[in-house]
């Protein structure tokens, strides 16, 4: 499998039709990728090119989807896009997007507000709140006592006349409403009231792993721009929540497998998307 | 070097767009023609509010005689013009004219005094706000919550002001240096003197644990974040221009947190 931004081998889980990309291998302990330094080459409008040339001539021959979907989930690209590889005729069609073919898998970067407010943050939120269990064992360090999150959604409701509406829309009870969360709601809890509805309620190494996040959304999500010394502080922050990640709610074990999505793997490369 | 980050933000009214998509095209045969009409009734309802917006009050104001409200704020309030940054106005309800007595009165003309004001009267009529609009473009609103609303109109966003201390240097000379301090606005008033409006806050501090004469309002540190016991000081008057922003605040384990500020994405 790979990735977006780099070519990740990642393992394809068929029965839940998810590939997960781990940093190390569970089996021999070999290391996959690093968090910090990585080497795995970068994806570049070349490579996307030769993954189109590699797997079109599979369906234009006319193979059977079980023949073409290996190849299309190995080399991550589905085949001639417009906007990363066109055809001969679009390419001659098209030459005012000779720059978007230049530039590569930038050309059409993932967007903060999904990458990181539905799908980081809720994703950090349900194994806190003991809501993505592993082997159905709800004694993990991480995850917060039931009562505890219902206190959380109290706290949140009560906070609703001391808001400022140009902060946020009514804040809502987030152990009730978790699941109708808009992105704004999100944005609140990680970059606002996490910090402060969290502290001192869970381990202090979980605890940084989610302010690493919020320090870098509130930078991220900032309206007025960041300036090259933000960036640099961003990519520590996102690079330290992954690597951290991995370690303490991962931990290499095959089990906890699905905590290695593939999005983990971006947000190490987000400030590449700036 | 400063990057600008649309890239991340532009979603946002993307999906409001989307969002509104699905109440155009009401008709599953002829989508297109449906969402061609009804974006042309919008825009035509668009461009009458528009012509309504610009003509409306001079055609009212021409049959009734009465003069146009200000543009962009509400019926009864007042602009208030700043002599540094932006003007603020104060927004209804508001009270009847009453006059100041007591502490409100002491403090009025201590805040003159202090502003360099030339005539300090020694009898105040004073109309109070119960909302304001300051540079910042954020309200300070108060609502009636709580069980005791019917009596008290509590303010329920605090304010960080900008504030100074007096400091003494190593070498035994005393300084000054800008502060935050806390507090919760009660009131916003209007005085006129030297020809002039000036708008100031009535402000109740946040109770802290090391007040003392001359320092107080500061909010405490738990867990390595700001927090506030509550507001307990005596109120007093402090020129609208040194309410630097609202802060939203969370209640747990009896303390009120102060939440990280938020740059919105618009006023709101």
């Amino acid at each position: 499998m790979s990735c977006f931004l780099r070519i990740f081998k990642g393992v394809d889980v068929p029965t839940s039709s998810y590939s997960y990309y781990q940093s190390k291998n569970p089996s021999n302990r070999r290391i996959l990728f690093k968090v910090h330094d990585c080497t795995v080459p970068r994806r570049s409008a070349a490579s996307i090119a030769a993954s189109a040339a590699e797997v079109e001539p599979a369906r234009e021959s006319g193979r059977s989807v079980a023949f073409q979907t290996p190849l299309e989930q190995e080399s991550g690209v589905k085949g001639y896009s417009l906007f990363f590889e066109p055809t001969p005729e679009a390419r001659a069609g098209y030459p005012h997007l000779q720059h978007l073919w230049d530039i590569g898998p930038t050309a059409a970067p993932y967007d903060t507000m999904h990458l990181v407010l539905l799908n980081f943050v809720p994703h950090l939120w349900k194994p806190f709140a003991g809501l993505k269990l592993v082997n159905k064992k709800k004694d993990d360090e991480y995850i917060i006592h039931k009562a505890t999150v219902a206190l959380f959604g109290q706290e949140l409701a009560g906070a609703r006349h001391t808001v400022p509406r140009a902060q946020a829309r009514p804040v809502r009870n987030i152990d009730a409403h978790h699941k109708l969360f808009k992105a704004v709601d999100w944005m609140h809890f990680i970059q606002y009231s996490g910090e402060v509805l969290l502290v001192g309620r869970i381990p202090g190494a979980f605890y940084d792993i989610s302010m690493a996040l919020s320090r870098a959304c509130r930078l991220l999500l900032r309206p007025r721009g960041v300036t090259k010394v933000e960036i640099e502080a961003i990519d520590k922050d996102s690079k330290y929540f992954v690597a951290n990640f991995y370690d303490n709610i991962y931990r290499g074990t095959a089990e906890r497998l699905p905590f290695c999505l593939s999005t983990m793997t971006t947000l190490r490369d987000i400030v590449h998307l700036l | 070097m400063s990057v600008r980050t649309r890239l991340v933000v532009w979603q946002f009214p993307m999906e409001q767009k989307i969002g509104t998509l699905s109440k155009l095209i009401r008709s599953a045969s002829k989508p297109h023609a449906s969402l061609v009409g009804h974006a042309t009734r919008h825009a035509k309802a668009d461009l009458i509010t528009s012509f309504g917006k610009t003509y409306l009050p001079k055609e009212w104001a021409h049959a009734t005689g009465k003069q146009p409200a200000t543009p962009g704020i509400p019926v009864g309030s007042l602009t208030v013009p700043e002599f540094i940054g932006l003007d603020c106005a104060l927004h209804p309800p508001q009270s009847a004219p009453a006059a100041l007595n007591g502490v409100e009165r002491a403090s009025i003309q201590a805040v003159l005094i202090q502003e360099d004001a030339t005539a300090v009267p020694s009898i105040f009529l004073a109309k109070k706000y119960y909302r304001a609009k300051p540079a910042s473009g954020n309200f300070a609103g108060s609502k009636l919550v709580g069980p005791d609303c019917g009596k008290n109109r509590r303010r329920n966003y605090l304010v960080r002001l900008k504030s100074t201390e007096e400091f003494e240097e190593p070498d035994g000379t005393r300084g000054e240096r800008p502060v935050s301090t806390f507090g919760a606005i009660t009131h916003d008033a209007n005085v006129y003197t030297d020809d002039r409006p000036m708008a100031f806050a009535y402000v109740e501090r946040v109770k802290f644990v090391k007040d003392r004469p001359g320092r107080f309002g500061y909010a405490a540190v738990t867990q390595r974040i700001e927090c506030i016991l509550g507001l307990g000081s005596v109120p007093y008057y402090v020129p609208f221009s040194a309410v630097a922003e609202f802060v939203a605040t969370i209640e747990r384990e009896m303390e009120r947190f102060i939440l990280h500020s938020r740059e919105p994405f618009s006023a709101g």
